[in-house]
């Protein structure tokens, strides 16, 4: 296994179909690059954010056209592999999952 | 040893523009100080300070620092780093800035107000410039700016950078000085603000009403042809193409113009002066030298036609990401791809576009390699050769041979970049990793005639100025290398061949007589350092003070060295160009930017080398295909 991957049991944006309007649950860096999630987060991979999954460069290869609330950005797969999604419904009618997110943010 | 140094800082109020990249920070400095620095539609434009000043309406005097644009505060990249360090007052020589304006992009407010609290957070007085609000309100997000300045507790006032909108309000504002030279609170805990102050943001967004994501339709409809896997490729391709063919085919008849006009001075000048040392400075060093050059003024301004609109209208970006795959083969990224592109232009501003680059081997590859992009002083030299060499006539019934040998030879630097950057990978264990790409696709944008007319005409005065200065000056030192001394009086070959140049240029031939060059050219690649162009100048100059009669004096440089040099020769010296550091301003750029000299002899060292191999098979080669 590559140690860049860091896939994780839940849906993520790499897998995710093209069009689907998701929401980020959480962010997750790779062992090998554990900045990847805080610059993920800056330019806008929140909890909650509404993201989706635009274009590939080749099916199924690298790399992603990504929308991520406002911006649009190339991501390797392995960055999209971090992020972690849900469909927006679900995020959105689920309030536990939403506490489970942001958690400690509003302290 | 280290010295201490006392800054001494400029009296008056310090201002610095802070926003997310490509958010118009460069387009409202250069509107407020009326300088002309460089705006394009992507992120990591600007990558180092720059300073301006202007006066208020009140009569005060402001500095005011341009910045790199940054995501947050925490940087990444040694772009990045320079904004982070004027805010915390950590730059060099430069004191931390009195009002700081966040530039906000109004289609945009979701992640560009983020940074501006976080900014806000530092305790720095701010202001907030609500910018792109022409192209907000085209896509139907109203933004009040009273509003948001209640939300934001910062006042806020909206321009729009590229139409002089609002900038009399920023500049009132500017004025008063007790609105925002309130300190706002500090809060103690960063890392458990920067999640408020994303909840923040959320909350003034559904305040406004603006909590919806608008999709941008016609950047997306355009983008499913542009960033299509089939189509999008083959556009790249088209339109690099289209460049090429445009540079010969549409720059015929200027340079045709300027070319007769030059001539119909040289002859002027030949048929008033005094047959003496002033009349051969001026015809066969200034007109026949420097003037030579000038002839290619056109073709430069064509190429750079076609990369001011590139640039301006977003699709560089996309083309980065296109090749971002074919970059991962060679050990670099899509990130590399602009500071590649821009040295297409020239190779400095690629050596410091690299800074936008966060890796710090990838950004080094991408240095080493800049200086074979094939920037736009390479132009006159394979104009000219192409225009002597390669016959003018149509392949496959819609190309144009000339340029299609010209792609060719843009294709070779290319070609030996990814070469370079291949072996690297091959030493490095980091070529191997996977890189970080994250790489912001703006939304398309229409060129304004008038911004583009503004970039040629800077173009224009550059390269003018290139010709007046560093290219005359090279020729009249050459000159004077090439007439003194005198031939002695029972001397039965050109003067020039007794004179120092002659002298240098004919014990330099034993070193290029394997790859073809004749004591002419090897005279010209010696003031050459200082500048490509310089050689074409510097032939113009030996040729002219070795032709025998007056008619061979007016021969136009093309025609002699066709009928004078063998094809081989010619191929040769292109192939020398394509790889030749001369250009001792890149081997000082990268100086700068890896601060030290290792980097720049390796490179210089390294390209010297593939120059003499390239000309030396090339030489061979044609040999043996029977052009010598
Ligand atoms: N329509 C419109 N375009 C703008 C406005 N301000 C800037 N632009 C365009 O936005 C793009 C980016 O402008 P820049 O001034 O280079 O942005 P920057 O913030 O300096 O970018 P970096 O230096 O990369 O951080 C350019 O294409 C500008 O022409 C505006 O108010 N309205
Ligand atoms: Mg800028």
């Amino acid at each position: 296994m590559n140690k860049f991957d860091c896939s994780t049991s839940t849906a993520t944006l790499e897998t995710a179909g093209i069009g689907e309007t998701l929401a980020v649950l959480k962010v997750h860096a790779p062992v090998a690059a554990p900045e990847w999630a805080r610059w993920l987060e800056e330019i806008g991979f929140i909890a909650g954010e509404q993201v989706s999954l635009m274009a590939r460069a080749i099916p199924g290869g690298d790399p992603l056209v990504v929308r991520v609330g406002q911006s649009t950005f190339a991501l390797r797969r392995a960055e999209a592999a971090c992020v972690s999604v849900v469909p927006v419904e679900a995020f959105a009618s689920s309030s536990s999952l939403e506490r489970l997110a942001l958690g400690g943010a509003q302290a | 040893m280290k010295q201490a140094v006392i800054h001494v800082h400029p009296a008056g109020l310090l201002m610095a523009l802070v926003g997310n990249p490509n958010c118009g920070k460069t387009a409202l400095f250069n509107l407020l100080t009326g300088s002309r620095q460089k705006v394009a539609n992507y992120a990591g434009v600007t990558v180092e300070r720059k300073e301006g000043r202007f006066t208020t309406p009140a009569g005060k005097t402001v500095r005011v620092l341009d910045l790199p644009g940054a995501y947050s505060l925490y940087p990444r990249s040694p772009d990045e780093r320079v904004t982070c360090d004027v805010l915390y007052g950590r730059a060099t020589g430069e004191k931390r800035p009195d009002l700081v304006v966040c530039v906000v992009d109004a289609t945009n407010l979701r992640r560009n107000l983020r940074l501006a609290l976080a900014v806000k957070r530092l305790g720095l007085p701010c202001l907030v410039a609500l910018n792109m609000t022409d192209i907000a309100e085209k896509r139907g997000i109203k933004v009040v700016p009273e509003t948001l300045a209640a939300e934001l507790g910062m006042p806020v006032v909206s321009t729009v950078a590229v139409k002089n909108n609002g900038v009399e309000s920023l500049l009132k504002l500017i004025d008063e000085q007790a609105t925002w030279r309130t300190l706002p609170p500090v809060a103690a805990n960063v890392e458990a603000t920067e999640h408020g102050d994303h909840i923040a943001v959320r909350h003034i967004l559904q305040k406004l009403g603006l909590d919806e994501i608008v999709p941008h339709t016609t950047s997306d409809r355009i983008d499913r042809f542009v960033l299509n896997p089939v189509l999008g490729p083959l556009l790249l391709t088209a339109v690099l193409f289209m460049v090429f063919q445009a540079v010969f085919s549409w720059a015929e008849a200027p340079m045709g113009w300027i070319e007769d006009a030059t001539t119909t001075v040289g002859e002027l000048a030949g048929a008033y002066l005094a047959d003496g040392w002033l009349k051969s400075l001026i015809v066969d060093g200034v007109i026949a030298g420097a003037g030579g050059v000038l002839v290619f003024l056109p073709q430069i301004l064509i190429l750079f036609f076609f990369i001011l609109v590139l640039e301006e209208s977003g699709y560089l970006p996309r083309a980065a990401f296109l090749l971002d795959r074919f970059m991962g083969w060679v050990g670099l990224s899509g990130r590399s791809f602009i500071p590649m592109l821009s040295s297409f232009a020239c190779a400095i501003p690629g050596i410091m576009a690299a800074r936008t680059i966060g890796n710090p081997r990838d950004r080094l590859v991408t240095i080493l390699i800049a200086p074979l992009m094939t920037c736009s002083a390479r132009l006159p030299v394979y104009a000219l050769l192409i225009g002597a060499f390669i016959p003018q006539r149509e392949v496959g019934g819609f190309f144009e041979l000339q340029g299609v040998v010209l792609f060719a030879l843009y294709l070779a630097g290319i070609i030996g970049a990814m070469g370079v950057a291949w072996v690297l990978k091959q030493f490095t264990a980091a070529g191997r990793q996977v890189r970080p790409l994250m790489m912001e696709l703006p939304s398309y944008h229409l060129p304004t005639v008038r911004n583009v007319g503004i970039g040629l005409w800077q173009r224009a005065s550059i390269f003018i100025r290139r010709v007046g200065g560093i290219i005359l000056v090279s020729s009249v030192l050459l000159w004077f290398l090439a007439s003194f001394p005198a031939a002695p009086e029972d001397g039965d070959k050109s003067q020039i061949e007794y004179s120092y140049a002659g002298q240098i240029g004919k014990a330099m031939s034993v070193a290029f007589e394997p790859v073809g060059f004749n004591w002419q050219i090897s005279v010209a690649l010696i003031p050459a350092m200082a500048a490509r162009e310089v050689v074409v100048s510097a032939l113009g100059t030996v040729y002219s003070l070795s032709a025998e009669g007056e008619e061979e004096t007016e021969q136009a440089l093309g025609s002699l060295i066709s009928e004078t040099w063998s094809l081989a020769t010619a191929l040769s010296m292109l192939a020398w160009f394509v790889f030749a550091p001369h250009c001792l301003a890149t081997l000082a750029a990268i100086k700068r930017e890896t601060g030290g000299w290792r980097m720049p002899i390796i490179t210089a060292v390294y390209l010297f080398g593939l120059a003499y191999l390239a000309a030396f098979l090339t030489y061979r080669t044609a040999l043996w295909f029977g052009l010598g």
